[in-house]
């Protein structure tokens, strides 16, 4: 974990974008079957990865530190 | 005056007492007055009766129900209020008071002053401006949250978060929300916070209150911690209508607490249908694709199989005619050809001649027949007879021949010989 925004170097946010991206070009209907699938298979793992990423941390509230003051 | 000067006049009570009350009232009338709440004591009649002091003198004060709308802030002792009333006393106790119009808190106007002179001194130095401010991040799953651990801004916030996404990790700093040293912990939370890498935003707030109570936000501290933070920071600080000089510093300002956890992080329901429904439109483009591709496949065997059959034919009829060509030019072929070609021409002889010939035949049988039909013969065997003399002389006329003369005649199947007896001339009516 080296990143403030998450472990791996793409971001939900860019993650998500990229899909996005993959789904327009494969709905505009000008790819080559062979893009196609090339694109399509980069989709899958951009899905599987935002799933991931949703459901990367576990549940935890903490207090830090000192006493507790009112 | 002295002694013997006042008696003079021998006043009575109540006449003493109301020339106290009419020089209070016509003298000092209505006022405003500042000090310190003391005292306080309200009555089940819905009254409020306090005490206003400073360090040497004290004032009763009268609140009635009805002037308790007029009052910005609630009596509280050791509250430091501005209060307008009207100087009064009562004839039967001799008491003098002020009955309260309107109350507001003091030191307002104090107050005002430092906020509006930190606020440009920051606003000068860029602190506020919108370059400046960071993006939140669009899942921040890891939150700091500044703020009071007992307080129920705290739960507010918690509640919210659970019930958008209930899988995050939450550091709570804890800090003194209001009094000394609180605009110290405020912003040693915001430096604490900074220090875990795996943390995406800080929230900071509280609870509604009065200036004073939010004035730990407004403190210089705060606002050059909330600048110095790497983290982005959300101010959540009292109710809609609070502004203070950490909302302004803050890359994001959020009305209430509540509110902040609203902005900080979608729901995570709308999340997963996002993905969901790319991954849905992914596959359709796929099979898309492929649907699209197969039926180019099947187009173009279509157009192959079209052509090569246009081709074939093509070629199948130019080797025919080319072999029917060879053919035709071969010596049997040509052999047979002119044979047939003799053959029909003979045949147009034929026809032409028999027909000539049928003609002829014709001519020749009709003229037979009239031939036949002036055949002598046959007119002998319509009973006429040639009669000859016996030279052979045709008997034409009765001077042809005399009485006693031999004469021959022919019948049709022979002749017979005879002598003329008798010679009679027919008169032009019986000839």
């Amino acid at each position: 974990m080296t990143k403030d925004n998450a472990p791996e170097e793409v971001s939900f946010e860019q993650g998500l974008k990229r899909l996005e991206e993959i789904v327009q070009s494969m709905e505009e209907g000008d790819l080559s079957l062979e893009a196609s699938m090339a694109a399509f298979e980069e989709g899958m793992k951009l899905v599987k990865d935002c799933q991931g990423k949703l459901n990367e941390v576990e549940k935890k509230i903490e207090v830090l530190g000192q006493s507790d003051e009112a | 005056m002295n002694e013997s000067q006042a008696a003079q006049h021998v006043y009575a009570v109540s006449e003493l007492s109301q020339q106290v009350k009419s020089l209070l009232e016509d003298e000092i009338g209505s006022v405003w007055v500042e000090g310190e709440i003391s005292g306080f004591r309200p009555q089940a009649s819905g009254h409020m009766y306090f005490d206003l002091k400073d360090e040497s003198a004290l004032i009763n004060v009268c609140l009635f129900r009805g002037s308790q709308r007029h009052c910005s802030v609630l009596p509280e002792n050791g509250k430091q209020v501005k209060v307008f009333g009207d100087v009064t006393s009562y004839p039967k106790s001799s008491r003098y008071q002020i009955i309260c119009r309107a109350m507001e808190e003091a030191g307002l106007g104090k107050l005002h002053l430092a906020f509006e002179k930190l606020k440009k001194k920051l606003a000068d130095e860029g602190l506020f401006d919108e370059a400046i401010k960071k993006p939140l991040p669009a899942l921040p799953l890891r939150l700091g949250i500044v703020t009071s651990p007992s307080g129920a801004a705290l739960q507010d916030m918690l509640n919210v978060l659970a019930r958008r996404y209930p899988n995050l990790h939450i550091r709570i700093a804890p800090a003194r929300v209001q009094g000394p040293g609180a605009a110290e912990e405020i912003a040693a939370g915001i430096e604490t916070l900074n220090r875990f890498p795996d943390l995406d935003v800080i929230l900071i707030g509280r609870g509604g209150g009065s200036m004073e109570d939010l004035w730990a936000f407004n403190e210089e501290r705060v606002a050059r911690a909330i600048h110095a933070s790497a983290k982005p920071v959300i101010s959540a600080v009292g109710h809609e209508t609070d502004f203070t000089i950490s909302d302004f510093a803050a890359d994001l300002r959020a009305p209430t607490p509540s509110a902040a956890a609203e902005l900080v992080i979608g729901r995570k329901a709308d999340f997963e249908e996002q993905v969901r429904s790319l991954e849905k439109r992914l596959q359709r483009g796929l099979r898309d694709s492929l649907d699209g591709a197969a039926q180019d496949v099947d187009t173009l065997q279509d157009k192959l199989w079209i052509h090569t059959r246009h081709t074939v034919e093509r070629l199948r009829s130019q080797v025919s005619d080319r072999a029917r060509r060879l053919q035709q030019a071969s010596p049997r072929a040509q052999l047979k050809a002119r044979t047939e070609a003799v053959h029909q021409a003979e045949k147009r002889l034929q026809r032409s001649l028999s027909g000539r010939l049928n003609r002829s035949q014709h001519r020749v049988l009709a003229a037979e027949n009239r031939l036949q039909a002036m055949n002598p013969a046959q007119v002998l065997t319509r009973g006429y007879s040639i009669t000859r003399t016996a030279s052979g002389r045709v008997l034409r006329s009765i001077s042809d021949v005399q009485a006693g003369e031999e004469v021959s005649t022919r019948l049709s199947d022979g002749h017979i010989t005879s002598t003329v007896t008798h010679r009679e001339e027919h008169t032009h009516d019986e000839r």
